[in-house]
């Protein structure tokens, strides 16, 4: 017997039959739909965000110039003009080379803001929560979902009676008869419909990747996909392995089918469920309406104690003068209220880092409990749709807004200008992404495991084919 | 051609062959008739590597089955009582699939041949093996049987069902290759079919090959009464408990 | 004869290895469930407790101060969470949970607990409501899907049928088994996470009795209408591994992947403008008074002209505190005009969604669930209205006070004045004033029910005269 032959039959009863074309044509038509609604979004974010851009660098040029001109005429037309309190430099996260291939949690976190004197880390992302909650609770529909959750179901319909069908039917008997043995015939099988079947969604996305994003370098995109489709195979051949030994071990038709759907609910729905719920309550994050109340603690005290404030902060740089130019006093206020706010919410924050790590700890342990949350976070990650890259911008955003604070905070108090040379100097905000391979690098571990999961499935499920036809008829 | 050497089969504490000695020579046809659960599937299995041996050994043309199951399977043909084709492919690419498994590539018109002599209808070999009838399924398996033409051929009560106008012509195609010196080992509870097909009848009962009856020297009534008078015999297990892997063809039927 | 077939239906599932294991896994998912939803729910309660109290402490502390500033400090409203949150989550998750009651700002409501949950994948919530919607329905799949199609394999079809069985009673029969069975899984279930949910001081909805009689009632025709269609393809497929292959095949497509097609559909052809956009939108509306030195010029034209005087001095109030309420006012219909579009956009989003329930009852009840739970967008937005109008009340209270009492430039007020300010309280509306949006999706849900009955009723029926020829 020969592969050939086995692809005769599979071409016949599936390839180009109405299984394999419906499975083919769902899985491609499914891909573009969520290519469709990816790429929308992700044109989308690109168009606001250089609209942004464009608004903001405009202002902070002319906010420049205003310098340019006090410096070169030596006065100013307004006491207001050219204060660096109202530096206002914009803080973009570019969506990711791959971003169009998983929502994630992009959807909830913001991508833009503005860096400036005015802003504390509490409202430095603010304004941004204005989607429609309603489809946001429903989720989208992308890549990664189709690959987690979608491809393992439509493997199971594909295969799962490969051999459970012609045993039910007796048909087995004849094909060991005349071929020998089973396994080949079985594992050929199975190989050519799950092939189709991943054969239709890895070329329906790779020409979803070829189709470039508006931000997005083509060569970063095409790594990264190459990344992504890799992981994806990986958790495909955890499922081969899933029905494979299923279709061996179980013996009728529904008990395979049934089997092999429970686990499907039981990795890609429930373990995802409790273990998300457990990291919760285990970590429970600190009350977000807590770091507002120490906020507006802190925004009260500042107030209340300006004229301390200053003094302290003065006392800090003995090198400044307070001006006698007639600034609203709000400008060296507001300044010392936000740094007040700041101090009293740093352990607040702190706080929601931490909690955040434990649950994000607590999750990368339990996701070794379903190959489906390892293959959905390690695809999410690439596709740059993950909680820690959000985190990251929130993290360099902050950064920068002490970096400016600092910079800028002993001429607002003391009521006078930065030098040109000193706002030349202040480094503007530019997102430092991952590289794909420390991205790959944090998933090694998980995808090793699920990789050598997988590969002890499939060498199981080889060895119970090779057993006594006895145990496989 | 066929051999049996003490062969036994045990499922647990229950005995399901019982040290079976038998030999088929080529032209020679045996019929093991026996109630449901009394040995004669699990006998077949035996020979085609379907099942192990507890002990003995079961030889197809000299060799040992348990050790040489590819080898052993070449050399035999096997009908079961439901053939069972895949439904969603026609006769003659049913049959082209099944052969090429065992190594054998006919060309189209001679697999068309095979059927037709198989005694399927012409204009059906093209058709879905989905609206074939019991008996037209039988036939291919014949069709599949023949085009291997093996030395031996094992028969799991395959005139279950047939209508007696395709139950003929089976038996009529069994008689031929008997007669151009296959060596035939076939199931049945039909005795009258038995005696028509059979040059010797084996009597099984609770797997064991009771008694062996020249088919030539006894009329159909006579072998009926002999199997009867074993049957109402004390000892053994009761009529219808079935080894696993023994199927209840009384049910199926 | 019916109960004849109930009662052996019944005794088939405590009988069946596979019913016990998935009621078994059901019930602990429900009782897990149950047990965490309640105890989130207390937490959320308890934060907002907490909070609300350090806003009022904070806003009564806050010293002497222009009634102006204080408007710019302002107050938060924080949104209070019903009891039945704990049964149906709805959109609490994704919906803001604090308003700043700003002047001259009408903010979004912040403070998304979606984003603190971090990284297990957004595929599943594990509240009652979502294993009743999502869960529950694979499980009677599971337990259905050999109910006809068994029969029919192993021959007990046949002899019911030659006993003169009619397909209604056959389906009777069968759906009260099968209730029977479900129901002992869910209903203690159900109200163990009702009790649970009660549990805590939570706040109440006016109409909380309605409310849970209209969920009964709902999920009642929900699982009609699922048990209806796992009968009924069992009763049509011809062995039960086809009953089987399509029930999950249904299951996965409509429960599965559509509300998430419909989603991503709705947000793609009416796109909610990205939050920069929006922002600075905002940010216009709030300002359109203040960038404008024509409408500030005429605006005080007016008021000299309408007093009778020539300079501001001479108005009988303080002229600051009176165009500061004047820009507020000038704002209000602006800020209707960009929360109106907002909320038009997610109404067509929601219309998509809508639509899409026609082939998914999962999307229909998930509506009315959050929709009688008072989770849903139209209970946040209530929560928003109410918001909008207090954040009025007391910006014009304060600039009142700037206007009628503020002698000098550098006048303040105090304690007093911040006593005066009422603390924001919320109640839900009750039912029956939103029950209008419901009704397509309620209207859906019966047509589910009763197709899905006439569905089994008929594949009975074929599957009887299959046999019978």
């Amino acid at each position: 017997m020969t592969t050939a032959t086995t692809f005769e039959l599979e071409r016949r009863l599936f390839v180009f039959a109405a299984p394999g074309a419906i499975a083919a044509a769902a899985i491609v038509l499914l891909v573009l739909a969520a290519a469709w609604a990816g790429k929308t979004s992700v044109a989308e974010t690109v168009r606001a965000q250089e609209a942004f851009q464009a608004e903001q660098n405009a202002s902070l040029s002319e906010w420049r110039d205003a310098l340019e001109t006090i410096e070169r005429d030596g006065e100013a037309s307004s006491p207001y003009n050219a204060r660096p309190m109202n530096i206002s430099m914009p803080a973009i996260l570019p969506p990711a080379p791959l971003a169009d291939f998983a929502s994630g949690a992009a959807d909830l976190h913001p991508t833009t803001t503005t860096i400036s004197g005015w802003s504390n880390p509490v409202n430095l992302f603010i304004e941004y929560e204005f989607d429609n909650p309603t489809p946001l609770s429903l989720g989208g529909l992308d890549l990664t979902f189709l690959a987690v959750v979608l491809m393992p179901l439509i493997m199971i319909a594909a295969s799962f009676d490969v051999l459970a069908g012609d045993r039910d039917l007796g048909r087995a008997r004849l094909v060991a008869l005349q071929a020998g043995h089973v396994r080949s015939s079985v594992w050929e099988r199975l190989a050519i419909r799950n092939g189709v079947v991943w054969a239709a969604f890895s070329t329906a996305a790779l020409v979803v990747a070829i189709i470039p994003t508006p931000n997005a370098d083509i060569g970063a995109r095409l790594a990264h996909f190459l990344a992504w489709m890799f992981v994806a195979l990986i958790y495909g051949g955890f499922w081969f392995g899933c029905i494979a030994l299923a279709s061996v071990v179980l013996k009728k038709g529904e008990t395979v089918a049934a089997a092999l759907f429970a686990a499907w609910a039981a990795f890609v729905f429930a373990a995802p469920a409790v273990g998300g719920a457990f990291a919760e309550a285990f970590y429970p994050p600190p009350s977000r309406l807590a770091f507002l109340s120490e906020m507006r603690k802190g925004e009260v005290a500042a107030v209340r104690e300006t004229a301390e404030l200053t003094a302290g902060f003065l006392a800090d740089h003995p090198e400044m003068t307070v001006s006698d130019e007639a600034v609203p006093g709000y400008y060296a206020n507001s300044f010392l209220a936000n740094r007040e706010a700041e101090k009293r919410t740093t352990p607040v924050l702190e706080g929601f880092e931490a909690s955040r790590e434990q649950r994000a700890q607590l999750v990368s342990i339990l996701q070794f409990l379903s190959p489906a949350m390892i293959a959905d976070r390690a695809l999410t990650s690439i596709a740059g749709g993950d909680v820690a890259r959000a985190m990251n911008y929130q993290r360099q955003a902050r950064a920068a807004l002490f970096d400016l604070r600092d910079k800028i905070g002993p001429a607002v108090v003391a009521k006078q200008r930065i030098s040109l040379a000193e706002f030349d100097a202040i480094e503007r905000f530019g997102f430092e992404d991952r590289t794909l391979t420390d991205l790959l690098r944090s998933s090694a571990a998980p995808l090793i495991y699920l990789a050598l999961v997988a590969g002890g499935l499939i060498t199981y499920a080889r060895k119970r084919l090779a057993a006594p036809l006895e145990q496989l008829l | 051609m066929l051999a049996a050497k003490q062969l036994t089969r045990t499922f647990g504490d229950l005995k399901a062959l019982d040290h079976l000695d038998l030999n088929v020579q080529a032209g020679e046809a045996v019929c093991l008739l026996g109630a449901n659960g009394a040995g004669k599937t699990t006998t077949i299995n035996l020979f085609l590597g379907f099942l192990e041996p507890s002990a003995g050994a079961a030889f197809v043309d000299g060799m040992e089955v348990a050790k040489h199951p590819l080898e052993t399977k070449k050399r035999l043909a096997y009908i079961p009582e439901q053939v069972a084709l895949y439904p969603q492919l026609s006769g003659v690419e049913n049959l082209d699939y099944f052969l090429r498994l065992s190594g054998v590539k006919k060309s189209a018109s001679e697999l068309s041949d095979m059927l037709i002599a198989a005694g399927l209808p012409a204009d059906a070999i093209n058709k879905r093996a989905s609206n074939y009838s019991k008996g037209m399924r039988q036939k291919v398996g014949v069709a599949i049987a023949l085009a291997k033409e093996a030395g031996a051929l094992l028969l799991d009560e395959p005139l279950s069902g047939l209508d007696p106008s395709a139950a003929n012509d089976l038996c009529a195609v069994l008689r031929r290759l008997r007669d151009d010196g296959r060596a035939i080992l076939m199931a049945t509870h039909d005795v009258f079919r038995a005696k028509e097909i059979g040059t010797r009848i084996g009597i099984m009962k609770s797997g064991r090959l009771i008694d062996t009856l020249d088919a030539a020297a006894l009329d159909a009534g006579e072998i009926e009464r002999v199997y009867l008078a074993h049957m109402h015999e004390a000892g053994g297990a009761p009529n219808g408990v079935n080894a696993p892997g023994e199927e209840d063809k009384g049910a199926a039927a | 004869m019916i109960a004849a077939i109930a009662q052996n239906e019944f005794r088939g599932f405590l009988r069946n290895g596979v019913f016990i294991s998935l009621a078994a896994a059901m019930l602990a998912l429900m009782i897990g469930a149950a047990a965490l939803s309640a105890q989130r729910l207390a937490t959320f309660e308890r934060e907002r407790a907490a909070a609300e109290a350090v806003d009022h402490e904070v806003w009564i502390g806050q010293g002497a101060r222009n009634p102006h500033s204080a408007a710019h400090f302002a107050r938060y409203a924080f949104k209070p969470v019903p009891r039945l949150a704990a049964f149906d989550p709805g959109v609490t998750d994704y919906a803001g949970l604090a308003l700043w009651m700003e002047a001259h700002y009408q903010n979004p409501a912040v403070f998304r607990r979606a984003e603190d949950l971090g990284d297990a994948g957004r595929f599943a919530d594990l509240s009652p409501a979502w294993i009743l919607q999502y869960a529950a329905p694979l499980f009677l799949f599971l337990v259905l899907f050999s109910s006809i199609a068994g029969e029919r394999e192993q021959g007990t079809l046949r002899q019911m049928s030659a006993s003169g069985l009619s397909a209604r009673s056959l389906l009777a029969g069968k759906l009260a088994g099968a209730g029977l069975g479900v129901a002992a899984i869910i209903a203690p279930a159900l109200i163990l996470s009702l009790l649970a949910a009660g549990a805590g001081g939570i706040r109440t909805l006016p109409d909380v009795s309605v409310r849970t009689i209209g969920l009964a009632a709902a999920y009642v025709a929900y699982f009609v209408a699922i048990g209806g269609v796992a009968i009924g393809v069992s009763a049509l497929a011809k062995e039960k591994r086809t009953a089987l292959t399509a029930l999950v095949a249904i299951w996965a497509g409509a429960f599965v992947l559509l509300p998430r097609l419909a989603a991503s559909v709705a947000v793609t052809l009416h796109p909610t403008p990205e939050g920069a956009t929006l922002s600075k939108a905002l940010k216009e509306a709030s300002e359109a008074y203040y960038v404008s030195d024509e409408l500030k010029e005429q605006l005080k034209a007016d008021t000299l002209a309408e007093h009778g005087v020539d300079k501001v001095d001479d108005l009988p109030f303080n002229y600051r505190g009176y165009a500061l309420q004047w820009s507020e006012e000038y704002s209000h219909p602006l800020f209707e005009a960009f929360y109106d579009t907002l909320d038009a956009t997610a109404a067509r989003q929601e219309g998509v969604i809508a639509a899409a329930s026609v082939f998914s009852p999962a999307l229909a009840i998930d509506v009315l669930s959050a929709g009688l739970s008072g989770t849903d967008r139209h209970h946040h937005d209530a929560f928003r209205s109410a918001a909008e109008i207090h954040r009025r009340q007391t910006v014009k209270q304060l600039n009142d006070d700037l206007t009628y009492n503020a002698k000098e430039r550098r006048y303040t007020n105090d304690e007093t004045l911040w006593r005066e300010i009422d603390d924001f309280s919320h109640t839900p509306p009750r039912f029956s004033e939103l029950a209008g949006r419901y009704v397509p999706s309620a209207l859906i849900l019966f047509v589910y029910a009763a197709g899905g009955l006439a569905f089994a009723g008929f594949a009975l029926n074929r599957a009887q005269k299959e046999i019978a020829q």
